[in-house]
């Protein structure tokens, strides 16, 4: 071979490592090909343009250190050795850029821009100058790199300072809802800038540019962190295809390898990950394929169901006023009927006046009962919440109740100690949640007792409804305190069940932090209880 | 996400284009015009020149650290492009410096500059 001084330098012939294709190779392309993906999807996007230069650059700055490692021309290892560090501090400054713009959703300051520029000009003026490149040494078959590289290493050390104070500051002031896109990305960055040129700089400092090969490992975690990104928060508007073409373009890059490697080693560890590569490849796209699809259709369903509910709920309240009203409008007209309003009627009418006035009145209550459970649902109830005897509560409601269990023949028994039961809580509603489980125990029993009790001890008042009804099937246990939930057997005995009564209690017992339960066999009665947080008792 | 106004675009193909020119200027100078210069050790003979001596060493190397495996060099400084592409190991190889011509130098050892063992010297070498 014809050797020269500096054309075909004879000391630029020594054994490449490895390392150089394996580190080298795959960080560009993985970082082209998500630059890539993220601009065709998003032209109009000043990040997605921002993240295809920085790709251009790095391909550039991967291309020129291979370049310098492996050619025996001065000529072109002096061109390239005088422009690469442009492209290193234009990929420091172009991150930081994309980094501002990604966290704070806007452009940079014109100032930025302007100190950029100003603190670029010294690299690009003095590119071709002794300050740069004094020269190039054949014994070791490098360029050897005059003052400029100080200014540069400055340079670099205050963008990266910069980008770390950006980021501080942005995890700082963002959401709990933003922070992990934040603390990732951030991390992300920081891993990929630190890395880069951190490795470079210390490369230039020992004069061991190995070190250089281990700093590019970053580019595709940071490539991966972006992927992470696109997919899991859909950070741009790219989804399967870019998965596809980055995992298939390392398989493509893995494979070209074969081109470069000579030892049989390396060609063994080569094709151990090529195939590799495709196995694991493939199982990865077809997992996100699937995961993609699914979180596709669940945000499609999720938006079917909210329009869903939300039209059967304004249904629901237009059906129950309206069906509330005519109950009220019939009501009144039986009532007038009763008291002689409209004149003499005679018993058999009265008889039927009477019976129109019963059912008005449950379907006016079945229609309150909707509705309240309904608000209580949505949390449109606004509780007004005092320190309450519940025992008065209990003692009030049976009282009501006592004529309307009579009526069926059933005995009602009570056993409350005499003490202060106090809890916290807002009477009305606590009444209408014990009304609730008397009338359910009043309804579900045919013959029999109802017993009532009331006790508390360990900070807790627990209130029990004992009836000897019809009991609950284990199959109906699993509706109770359901929304609209009515056992198959319930509704054998009683027809006018709504299924929200219990809801209501449960929805009311919970909101004042309790505990409301139910033990039943079929057949032996069931046991209503509910449990409440007892109040402070006052020194008395 | 913010998008790309007419101001970014002016912006980046400002920069883009400064940094092309740069580019072009690196090449033009580098590579066509081959502007810089080369630092090279060449052959030397001890025999009528103060050459830099460099030993072999017998660990790292399959020699004799003897005189005749030795290597004596002078070094080279010139402009690329005056540096005539022939083999320096070739005797018939020249690469003494033009009449005039600048930044072109040959650098003979000099045992009290450099700190060096020179060729004069050599026969205080241990063997």
């Amino acid at each position: 071979m014809n050797f020269n001084l500096v054309t075909n330098i004879q000391n630029c012939y020594f054994d490449i490592p490895t390392l150089l294709y394996y580190s080298h190779i795959p960080a560009a392309v993985a970082m082209f090909l998500i630059g890539l993906f993220v601009y065709i999807k998003n032209r109009r996007v000043l990040n997605a343009n921002i993240l295809f230069l920085i790709s251009i650059f790095f391909i550039l700055w991967v291309t020129s250190n291979i370049i310098i490692w492996i050619s025996p021309d001065s000529r072109l290892v002096m061109f390239l050795w005088s422009i690469i560090n442009i492209f290193e501090i234009l990929i420091s400054l172009l991150t930081f850029y994309f980094a501002f713009v990604f966290l704070e959703g806007k452009d940079l300051p014109k100032t930025l821009k302007l100190l950029a520029i100003i603190l670029m000009a010294p690299l690009l003026i003095f590119s071709e100058s002794t300050l740069n490149l004094r020269g190039f040494d054949t014994s070791i078959c490098e360029a050897i790199q005059g003052p400029l590289i100080y200014y540069f290493y400055a340079f670099e050390s205050l963008v990266f300072i910069g980008l770390l104070i950006l980021l501080i500051k942005s995890i700082i002031k963002t959401n709990q809802a933003n922070r992990k896109i934040t603390i990732l990305f951030s991390l992300g960055i920081i891993f990929f800038v630190l890395s880069f040129s951190g490795t470079n700089i210390i490369a230039s400092f020992t004069q061991n540019w190995n070190i250089l090969m281990y700093g590019l490992i970053s580019a595709p975690v940071f490539v991966g962190i972006l992927s992470y990104l696109i997919i899991q928060f859909q950070t741009f508007n790219i989804k399967l295809i870019a998965t596809q073409a980055l995992v298939w373009g390392l398989v493509i890059l893995i494979g070209s390898q074969f081109f470069f490697i000579q030892n049989p080693t390396n060609i063994i560890l080569n094709s151990i990950t090529f195939v590799g590569a495709i196995v694991f490849g493939y199982l990865l796209i077809k997992s996100v394929k699937r995961e993609v699809r699914q979180k596709e259709e669940l945000i499609k369903l999720n938006t079917e169901l909210q329009d869903s509910i939300k039209q059967r709920e304004s249904l629901v309240h237009l059906v129950t006023h309206k069906v509330k009203g005519s109950f009220t409008r019939s009501k009144y007209i039986f009532a007038g009927m009763l008291d002689g309003s409209f004149g003499e009627i005679s018993p058999q009418i009265q008889q039927y006046a009477k019976q129109g006035l019963e059912s008005d009145n449950m379907g006016i209550e079945t229609v309150d009962l909707v509705l309240n459970a309904d608000n209580l649902q949505k949390g449109n109830v606004k509780y007004d919440m005092k320190i309450i005897d519940f025992k008065e509560i209990i003692m009030k409601t049976l009282s009501d109740k006592k004529i309307q269990a009579e009526a069926k023949g059933l005995q009602i028994e009570s056993e409350i100690k005499e003490d202060t039961y106090k809890v916290l809580g807002d009477a009305f509603w606590l009444r209408e949640a014990v009304n609730n489980l008397i009338d359910n125990s009043i309804k579900y029993t045919k013959t029999g007792k109802i017993s009532v009790k009331l006790e508390d001890g360990n900070g807790k008042i627990k209130f029990s409804i004992q009836d000897t009804g019809i009991g609950i099937t284990d199959e109906d246990k699993k509706s109770l305190f359901t929304e609209g939930g009515r056992g198959k057997d319930s509704v054998k005995i009683n027809v006018d069940s709504t299924g929200y009564g219990l809801y209501s209690v449960k929805l009311i017992i919970e909101t004042h932090h309790g505990h409301v339960w139910a033990e039943s066999e079929p057949s032996k009665g069931s046991t209503f209880f509910i449990e409440l947080p007892a109040a402070e008792k006052s020194p008395q | 996400m913010k998008e790309i106004d007419k101001g970014n675009i002016i912006f980046f193909a400002s920069i883009l284009s400064v940094i092309l020119i740069f580019i072009l200027l690196a090449f033009y100078k580098y590579y066509l015009n081959a502007n810089y210069l080369i630092f090279s050790n060449i052959n030397c003979d001890p025999a009528s020149e103060q050459c830099f001596v460099e030993w072999c060493d017998p660990e790292y190397e399959e020699c004799e650290n003897t005189e005749e495996d030795a290597y004596f060099y002078k070094k080279l400084e010139r402009i690329a492009r005056h540096v005539p592409l022939c083999d320096s190991e070739d005797p018939s190889c020249n690469l003494t410096c033009g009449p005039g011509e600048e930044n072109c130098q040959q650098i003979l050892c000099d045992e009290k500059r450099e700190n060096l063992e020179c060729s004069s010297s050599y026969q205080n070498h241990e063997f």
